[in-house]
């Protein structure tokens, strides 16, 4: 078959405009991502929140639980406490920090659990088609019949408090979507030339799935996954605010704002401090979440 | 079309099915599974527990016979409107629920017309000035209300409306349907319905820019229209329409944040009577509000759908 | 040439579509159905390429993929030397899965944009254990890169690094990488510019000269297939109407539809003076096929039979099939009155 033939259509390729990001050389959606200000602004805030939660114990000036002996209550911001005193005397900006390190892991563990078990669910009923897809297009209907907050709600009051039982109520509401997501995505790629080109050749399901389809569903997966840390963070914060979710004294965001809620009227103002923890770490993923979406598929945008 | 609305109506029956059976088995979840539940609500009472007591109760609560035949006892009197008394108040939980539900429907409407009234105009100065300080502010505003945990904006407004320009009390409940209820009812209202402002305002944002670029607008301009005329008589009519349908959608969401935002101001409403019932484990009482939520939720999406399908006639052909 | 056994048989190939999937024709079951194949009679003998061409929606696509067991047609049979493709099991498909391969329409959607050349080529040599050793491997990869006219150093790049003809070509080298037997070619060349298709027919012609290869060549475009078909076949709503060798069909047309096609070819002379048959009516579609010939509506030359009997495929020469009641004429049966009819 190595014959000499001739190379008619051997046109040189042109090579790709060079996109440096601090002068290296990037592909194009990595530099539209860098360009965009509020992408870059987001996965700063994130980096900058992971990195206080792995370093909590060096960032906090004070221990987090310690109640002093010395009755100091609801301070106002100062050197010594550079946010204030909780209504037991505890360090704010320290209860914070640590505050961190239950936001993220609860996005991080609940997003890869949701997201495998989706991921999964939505790529059987995408790729099987037919029965299997009516009867999981079903239970996906059931799933989401109750808002997700309502279901995460009504888990843990089923399941009990604490992080893991957060992490599996939140994982467990936001499944179906992301099965959906998936499922669309499937059946978008499984009608492409490329993978009824790999049936043809004799490739089996599973490796056209594994190889071909899923890595073309990356970015969608990516994005929607960045969101869903959003949207995790979110629901473990109202978990805990309603006393359902992270308990007190663990200070979980959500749970500290349940301690203050009590004592709202003679002092409101330490209750700005965890939401706005919450927030800022809310709007990085969000930022971040968009600009990927923007950088990496346009076409998802709404 | 009237077939498309029959099938999607249809299409819900083995959906709250479904959301009963879940429901039902909710209870074997706990530790302990339903009769553990008893047990412990007995323990409170004081009342001493043997197993013959244990019998005795699984008896009366009807334990004793297979679970299927226990679900369809429960499905049987669910669908008659009985759903078992709530282990506290000992009244039963249909209208403990249906009278909760009346206040957090009106706090729910009455954030959703508080979105629009808000969402609309800046939606609409932002399209029509593109770039500008209003159109900044509004991305912002979009940007910030769905980041931010629901219940914590209801502390910044109790803060900044109530305990420091006292216009209206901070937290508390009075009947929304007396003028004194009112009060009551605009912080929540007003917090709930940020987040829904926020994208509304941005979706609108989005199709008036595209309504704006149509045709029949610059034939409208050409023949010197007056531009409020052409933008709100013209542009605004067919933007508001994707924009409505998808306000369904977020009113059935709302029903979640609800639930944080009635536990926020005290507020009487079915969240809040969920959360005391969770928070006490009353059982029959969060089973009957999860199918109740269900049954709003599983309409109003159903709702949505089927206006799509009349404002988009190829979404039926899915 | 019919005396030896075809390599391919396609007969009395169905393929019907249910025309409503919602929950609602489920439970009123509705029966509707769009019959993209309505009895398909064809075959491929060894070594030549068989032109397949119709107007855009005659099935040729839906008969690429029955073949090729992408659809499982609804009824009838497909012979691959004399074996019925659509009892295999899991073995013997794999083996038809080598000795049958398919090329799209699409050169864009077709290579899987996440995987580069040398990747997509190594894993089908490795999945049918084409190659040994790595040397053997990189050898064999590089030998279908400039079977194809392909440069091998490019192997290790990304199919958007590629032109649209560059990559058809990769779509071939692909297929080829498997030692088919049959090649089918679905409107190969249509997305491509003019002088790329000019190009890409060569190079199909070249392989399959070269290779011994048989092919089946799907196009709407009758200029297309001229050039590159030894034989023709005519598809119209889902059944093949006139199949013929390629010079005869084009110079001595014998169904009327055929004819239409053929006089609607722009001539590049423009001093040649063409008789365009222009077709009557709507083109009806495969959910609503007419009764009788299904070319009746819209033929020039219809008779009364037309609308009452359907036409058979049949021999009116030496290797010249069509099916019309103008070649082989039938009796009309007698008319029932219906009182409806009566007007
Ligand atoms: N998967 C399918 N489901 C339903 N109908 C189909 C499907 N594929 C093709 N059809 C219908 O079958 C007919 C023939 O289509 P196709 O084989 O693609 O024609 P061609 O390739 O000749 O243009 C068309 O009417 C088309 O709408
Ligand atoms: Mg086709």
């Amino acid at each position: 078959m190595a014959s000499t033939n001739p190379p008619s259509a051997m046109v040189p390729v042109p090579a790709t405009k060079g996109y440096t990001v601090l002068g290296r050389k990037v592909p194009r959606s990595v530099y539209r991502f860098f360009r965009n200000k509020l992408a870059v602004i987001g996965m700063t805030i994130v980096l900058i929140n992971c990195f206080v939660a792995i370093f909590a114990q060096f960032i906090a000036p004070y221990n987090p639980d310690a109640i002093p002996l010395t009755i100091d209550a609801f301070q106002n911001p100062s050197w010594t406490h550079l946010l204030g005193t909780d209504e037991l005397g505890r360090d704010m900006f320290s209860r914070i920090v640590f505050g961190t390190q239950i936001s993220l892991t609860v996005g991080l563990f609940s997003v890869l659990l949701s997201g495998t078990v989706g991921i999964t669910l939505g790529t059987v009923a995408g790729w099987m088609k037919g029965k299997v897809d009516r009867v999981l297009e079903a239970i996906f209907d059931i799933w989401l019949s109750l808002p997700s907050l309502i279901l995460s709600i009504i888990l843990v009051t089923f399941l009990g408090a604490g992080v893991r039982n957060v992490i599996l109520a939140v994982a467990v509401s936001n499944i179906p979507s992301y099965a959906r997501l998936i499922r669309a995505e499937v059946i978008r790629l499984s009608d492409k030339d490329f993978i009824v080109a790999q049936r043809l050749l004799g490739f089996s399901s599973w490796k056209i799935v594994v190889k071909n389809v899923l890595p073309n569903a990356a970015t969608p997966i990516i994005v929607y996954s960045t969101f869903s840390f959003a949207v995790a963070i979110l629901a473990e914060a109202s978990l805990s605010f309603l006393g359902l979710g992270v308990l007190p004294p663990t200070p979980s965001w959500g749970a500290i704002l349940n301690e203050l809620q009590v004592t709202i009227f003679a002092h409101i103002e330490p209750t700005f401090w965890p939401g706005l923890a919450i927030m800022q770490l809310v709007l990085g993923f969000n930022f971040l979440g968009d600009g990927l979406r923007d950088a990496f598929d346009p076409r998802l945008k709404v | 079309m009237l077939k498309y609305i029959i099938t999607r109506l249809a299409l819900t029956i083995p959906t709250l099915f479904g959301l009963a059976v879940f429901d039902f088995l909710l209870l074997y979840l706990t530790p302990g599974g339903p009769t553990g539940v008893i047990i412990q609500s007995f323990r409170s009472t004081g009342t001493p527990i043997s197993p013959v007591v244990i019998a005795e109760l699984q008896k009366e609560y009807g334990l004793n016979v297979p679970a299927p035949v226990q679900f369809a006892r429960w499905i049987f009197n669910a669908i008659q409107g009985n759903l078992g008394n709530s282990y506290f108040s000992h009244e039963p939980v249909t209208s403990l629920i249906l009278a909760r539900l009346q206040v957090t429907l009106v706090l729910a409407i009455s954030a959703t017309l508080i979105a629009l009234a808000i969402a609309i105009p800046l939606g609409v100065a932002a399209a029509v000035r593109r770039n500008s300080l209003v159109d900044y502010v509004g991305t912002a505003v979009s940007l910030v209300g769905i980041s931010m945990p629901t219940f914590w904006l209801g502390f910044l407004l109790i803060d900044f409306l109530a305990l420091t320009l006292h216009a209206f009390p901070a937290v508390g409940y009075a009947s929304p349907f007396t003028l004194n209820g009112l009060r009551y009812l605009i912080l929540p209202a007003l917090t709930l319905s940020f987040s829904t402002l926020a994208i509304i305002s941005r979706v609108l944002r989005a199709s008036m820019v595209e309504a704006l670029g149509e045709d029949y607008i610059l034939t409208a301009r050409s023949k010197g229209l007056k531009e409020r005329i052409v933008v709100y008589r013209h542009a605004l009519r067919n933007a508001l329409l994707p924009t409505l349908t998808l306000l369904g959608l977020y009113f059935g969401s709302n029903l979640g944040g609800v639930v944080t935002i009635e536990y926020t101001f005290h507020y009487l409403g079915l969240g809040d009577l969920a959360v005391s019932a969770m928070l006490s484990r009353d059982y029959p009482l969060i089973e009957g509000f999860v199918l109740y939520t269900g049954v709003v939720f599983v309409f109003a999406n159903a709702i949505v759908d089927i206006f799509y399908s009349i404002i988009d006639p190829r979404i039926r052909l899915r | 040439m019919s005396n030896e056994a075809p390599i391919l048989e396609v007969r009395n190939l169905q393929m019907y579509f249910p025309l409503e999937t919602g929950l609602w024709s489920r439970i009123a079951g509705s029966k509707r159905v769009v019959k993209a194949l309505d009895g398909v009679n064809l075959s491929v003998m060894e070594g030549e390429t068989l032109g397949v061409v119709g107007e855009s929606g005659c099935g040729k696509s839906t008969l690429a993929r029955c073949i090729v067991r992408m659809y499982e047609p609804t009824g009838g049979e497909v012979l691959y030397r004399g074996k019925n493709v659509l009892k295999f099991g899991p073995k013997e498909m794999k083996e038809y899965r080598r000795k049958v391969q398919m090329i799209f329409q699409d050169p864009y959607s077709s290579l899987d944009p996440r995987t580069t050349i040398r990747n997509m080529l190594s894993e089908v040599l490795h999945l049918h254990r084409i190659t040994s050793s790595k040397q053997q491997l990189e050898e064999k990869m590089e030998g279908l890169m400039i079977s194809v006219g392909l440069d091998p150093a490019q192997l290790g790049r990304f199919p958007h690094e590629f032109s649209g003809g560059q990559r058809q070509r990769l779509c071939v080298a692909r297929a080829l990488a498997v030692e088919p037997e049959l090649i089918i070619a679905d409107e190969s060349v249509s997305a491509l510019d003019v002088s790329i298709q000019a190009q890409t027919l060569n190079l199909f012609e070249e392989l399959q000269k070269k290779l011994g290869l048989t092919m089946v060549f799907i196009s709407h475009d009758l200029s297309v297939v001229e050039h590159i078909s030894t034989r023709v076949a005519v598809m119209y709503l889902g059944k093949a109407v006139e199949v013929s060798e390629s010079t005869e069909l084009f110079e001595d047309p014998e169904h009327p539809y055929t004819q239409a096609l053929i006089s609607a070819v722009p001539v590049p002379d423009p001093d040649v003076k063409t008789n365009e048959i222009i077709l009557k009516g709507d083109v009806p579609t495969a959910a609503n096929i007419p009764p009788g010939c299904r070319f009746h509506p819209r033929c020039q030359s219809a008779m009364p039979v037309c609308s009452e009997v359907e036409p058979v495929l049949l021999e009116s020469r030496k290797d010249h099939l069509v099916a019309c009641h103008l070649i082989h004429p039938v009796e009309a049966p007698p008319k029932p009155v219906a009182p409806q009819q009566v007007k």
